[in-house]
């Protein structure tokens, strides 16, 4: 069995190079590189991947505008796989497109997501519908894909976003904040989440030991979320407080995690 | 300044970060080679997927949509 690699720059970049993050850890040094070095170089790979097959996606996505809506759709669900619908949806005004996504089922647009940049998109997604957002942000969820949910966090509406949000459930949470792209929502989420969520956290990170998840969390969330947590974990049952304790103590739990805990001095 | 290894600044037309070029030449070479990869793998995947969009479309009209797309 592979080690996970606790590298959530280094988790995206391989999501975006089809290739393990292990693998990745192995090329010597790059772990190392500076988390925004790496989203940037990530950004170039995207746009060099888009660049070098440009060209169809150009003259697909013109043939989709030649033909009604209704058709397109058809067509899209019926004839387009997800790929190629993925690179072409980047190319698309944001209205046909959110026409397009209207009437295309949950799984073919999870499909679709899964191929897309969503840096790429950011008017087409901001425009999708709420409600849609959650229905798909499920079904990605249901297949594990952190990563793609984490690029389009950075997106999508604010409902979109709370929406999302009240269909995941602890461990999802988790694994999803751990490699958002854009921190910058985390307290929006936060804000969204219920106290049974906040427990199913807590739980799902003493559970599996999702210790730099919950590192990764702590440290990035703002004061308002860290009040919660700290109430909720003093309130948790010692099958979940314990081992959130422990970790602290054995140094699992990150330096900036424990402080804000306040369980800095668990260790010494 | 860092020498960012040719094959990478060919693979992504440019400079990346300066902490990228200054990881060893065998690396960024490695690294260059797994995007130049990924390029094929995206160019094989798209192929395949023009040849089942063109399977939808009735065969008199093949021709002409595969001369649009390709």
């Amino acid at each position: 069995m592979t080690a996970p690699v606790h590298n959530p720059e280094v988790i995206k970049l391989g999501h975006v190079l089809g290739v393990t993050p292990q693998r990745l850890s192995e090329l010597d040094g790059l772990a190392d590189v500076p988390a925004e070095d790496l989203r940037a170089l990530r950004r170039q790979i995207g746009e060099a991947l888009f660049r070098a097959d440009k060209q169809h996606f150009v003259k697909v996505a013109a043939l989709s505008k030649a033909v009604p809506t209704a058709v397109a759709a058809k067509l899209t669900e019926h004839a387009l796989p997800p790929l190629l619908a993925a690179r072409t949806a980047e190319l698309l005004e944001p209205q046909r497109a959110a026409e397009l996504v209207r009437r295309l089922p949950d799984a073919y647009l999870a499909d679709v997501a899964m191929a897309m940049d969503p840096a790429r998109s950011p008017r087409v997604i901001a425009g999708i519908p709420a409600e849609r957002v959650a229905r798909v942000a499920a079904e990605l969820a249901r297949r594990g894909e952190w990563v793609v949910i984490g690029g389009f966090v950075a997106q999508v509406s604010r409902d979109g976003l709370v929406a999302s949000v009240r269909t995941f459930d602890g461990e999802q949470l988790l694994r999803i904040s751990y490699v958002l792209d854009d921190l910058g929502r985390l307290d929006e989420i936060a804000a969204a989440l219920s106290d049974a969520q906040l427990d199913e956290m807590l739980a799902a990170a003493a559970a599996q030991q999702l210790w730099p998840e919950l590192s990764a969390l702590l440290a990035h969330v703002g004061d308002q979320a860290i009040v919660r947590l700290e109430g909720r974990v003093a309130a948790a049952p010692d099958a979940v407080g314990d081992p959130i304790r422990r970790a602290a103590t054995a140094g699992e739990l990150g330096t900036a995690a424990r402080a804000r805990l306040g369980m800095d001095g668990a260790d010494g | 300044m860092p020498e960012t290894h040719p094959d990478l600044r060919a693979v992504l037309a440019t400079d990346p970060p300066a902490s990228v070029s200054a990881l060893p030449a065998d690396v960024q070479r490695e690294l260059a080679a797994t995007i130049t990869q990924a390029r094929r793998r995206q160019a094989a995947d798209l192929k395949q997927s023009f040849e089942a969009t063109l399977r939808h479309v009735p065969f008199a009209l093949r021709a002409i949509v595969k001369k649009v797309v390709l």
